[in-house]
């Protein structure tokens, strides 16, 4: 099976041909880090095998989180007011712009045309970006802006 | 007797080098294996794509001569029969202005109304000043064209009866 690696400030890893027997711990350091598979909440255990945690999953990849966060305090800011989201490492953008629209209680039109970005800076955040791949061991917090997307018109 | 040496072989065109490198990626890779994308096959200067688009999939034909200085150019394709897709069948919906529009794509080789596509751009060569973010620039890649045009569709739906087969 093939894994994505992931973690803050490292282009995402991908291991190839990975035995479904072999335990997390024997297929990549775990020291002093938690480990989320896909987009779960919780995190696993290091000695569990990858075939325990494919149960239940349709998959012949998993993405990995390694993390030493369990919950990213999420500060999403929007039209002036904050709100605060507790979400696992492992949730991507879409679901936190989801969660972000549901808490301002956005209309769906309106959120259609919003996007979220890391303070001062340009690029609009792809929903397919994990919170993982944003933060790391500098915290376990994270500000977001909540903003009009800038598209193509004329 | 000439004296002129013949090449041995012809050089592949860097395009082609560079197209097989990006469809191997991993972003490519995963963005496939997640299901948000990817590609079908390889016949340059022809890159066949596919996006999910509510639920279903849209077939996308990218032309890529000049890759990567110049940006793909985009219609969608229907991936049965190897066509292109006729507009009744194009998605619709989506962030605003929308992907495919019916006011302007057909006159323009049914290309999206995106910055990051050929024919967008060289109808609107201000986006490169305004949208400088989403424009195409040498630097992207297949993945930033198709990552692009995923998210420009959230909210999409393909007509019903329309999904073209895999």
């Amino acid at each position: 099976m093939r894994l994505y690696l992931h973690a803050e400030g490292q282009d995402v890893q991908i291991l190839e041909n990975v035995n479904p027997a072999a335990r997390i711990c024997d297929v990549f350091s775990v020291a002093g880090e938690l480990v989320f598979i896909d987009d779960d909440e919780e995190p696993v255990a290091g000695d569990v095998t990858l075939h325990e945690v494919l149960m239940g999953r349709h998959a012949h990849h998993l993405h990995v989180h390694r993390h030493p966060c369990r919950r990213i305090a999420v500060k999403v800011i929007y039209g002036g007011e904050s709100r605060i989201l507790d979400l696992a490492p492992s949730t991507r953008i879409q679901v936190v712009q989801a969660r972000a629209l549901q808490v301002f209680g956005v209309d769906p039109v309106t959120g259609a045309t919003l996007v979220l970005r890391l303070p001062n800076t340009e690029p609009d955040l792809s929903g397919s970006t994990h919170l993982s791949d944003l933060t790391g061991r500098g915290g376990c917090r994270l500000t977001l802006n909540l903003l009009p997307s800038i598209r193509e018109a004329g | 007797m000439s004296t002129t040496t013949e090449p041995l072989f012809l050089a592949p065109d860097p395009a082609t080098v560079l197209i097989a490198a990006h469809v191997a990626d991993p972003r490519m890779q995963a963005a496939d294996d997640d299901g948000r994308y990817g590609v079908v096959c390889v016949s340059f200067p022809f890159v066949t794509t596919w996006i999910a688009v509510g639920g279903g999939r849209l077939g996308m034909r990218l032309e890529c001569s000049g890759y990567p200085a110049q940006a793909p150019a985009g219609c969608p394709w229907d991936l049965g029969s190897n066509t292109p897709l006729p507009p009744r069948r194009w998605p619709v919906g989506g962030r605003p202005p929308g992907v495919f529009r019916t006011d302007w794509s057909p006159a323009n080789h049914n290309a999206p109304y995106l910055a990051c596509d050929r024919v967008g751009l060289a109808t609107h060569p201000a986006w490169l000043q305004e949208i400088p973010l989403r424009a195409w620039t040498s630097s992207r890649t297949l993945s930033d064209y198709l990552e692009q045009v995923y998210e420009t569709l959230t909210g999409a739906v393909l007509p019903a009866g329309a999904e073209p087969s895999r």
